[in-house]
């Protein structure tokens, strides 16, 4: 069994609060880091994903709530710092389904890290979109579709790689 | 640790899976959206915030500033093509957009909710020919 339970997400409240502003500490690292990286294809919402990184492992070793908590407070910030309002609207809604499938995906127990991140990147900018047809109240957006799937099944197989090499070491 | 790289074993296969079916979908959405769109069209219709705001004939060079509360983007229409030429939105995504011509084709600026449109039909057209 997975013995670093023990350590990884102790009991105690504030060992609770630890971990958590640890955790969101690290995501904001990678959405910062993400802003470095100049990654220009004319696509709304195209991006990495490292963030999701944190989101990802965090799935695999702690309980789904304290996750969610993370990735919400994740996204919150980082779009104060690094984005506009309208960008939270749209990880929001990413973030939120990308989570649910992710969890589900997980759950299943036959996919490893890999896999739910696949899953993950896809869904998540499946969500984007759906905000973004509701935003231009139109369905013009879905022309980016079969980019998004595309790219959320690159990026989701990049950061799931990682995820999975962080799996095996933790 | 034995026990956890067999399961990597056979959970790496579910992956490859998944993998192939996301690019296998990717890959029919693009045959799927990429079929239809190599008409030329007659006219970009701009909307803002689902709103109907200008129809733009794609025989006449023009430049139209659609200025909005959300902020200005400059749509160029030349040769039959439609661009977004400037806009102070952050992202910028629609001014980096290729400029598009054919039926189906659209530019979407999100900060400002505009979205260009490429239709063929003259919905006037019946009427003018009916006359």
């Amino acid at each position: 069994m997975r013995s670093h339970n023990d350590i990884i997400s102790p009991k105690s409240p504030a060992g609770y609060v630890a971990i958590s502003g640890f955790l969101v500490a690290v995501a904001l690292i990678f959405s910062y880091i993400e802003t470095l990286i100049p990654f220009a294809i004319p696509i709304p919402g195209a991006k990495l994903g490292l963030a999701n990184l944190v989101t990802l492992t965090g799935l695999f070793f702690l309980a789904p709530g304290q996750v969610f908590i993370i990735m919400i407070a994740r996204i919150i910030l980082s779009g104060f710092m690094f984005g506009t309002f309208s960008t939270i609207i749209y990880s929001l809604a990413g973030g939120i389904i990308s989570f649910a499938v992710m969890l589900i995906a997980k759950k299943t127990k036959i996919l490893s890290p890999l896999g739910v991140s696949i899953l993950g990147g896809v869904f998540h900018n499946m969500g984007q979109l759906i905000v973004a047809c509701l935003v231009v109240k139109s369905y013009a957006p879905t022309v980016y579709l079969p980019y998004l799937v595309l790219l959320g099944t690159i990026t989701g197989s990049l950061i799931g790689l990682i995820g999975r090499t962080v799996d095996s070491h933790l | 640790m034995s026990s956890k790289k067999e399961k990597n074993n056979s959970t790496l296969k579910n992956d490859l899976f998944i993998l192939i079916v996301f690019l296998m979908i990717s890959g029919c959405l693009f045959i799927v959206f990429g079929r239809s769109s190599k008409e030329d069209g007659a006219y970009a219709l701009v909307t803002v915030n689902g709103e109907e705001y200008a129809r733009l004939d794609l025989d006449k060079d023009t430049d139209i500033i659609v200025s909005t509360d959300k902020g200005t983007n400059t749509i160029h229409v030349s040769g039959g093509e439609v661009y977004v030429d400037s806009a102070d939105c952050p992202d910028q995504i629609c001014v980096n957009h290729v400029a598009v011509r054919y039926d189906g084709e659209s530019i979407v600026c999100l900060p400002h909710k505009l979205v260009i449109e490429i239709c063929s039909e003259k919905e006037g057209d019946v009427d003018a020919v009916s006359q």
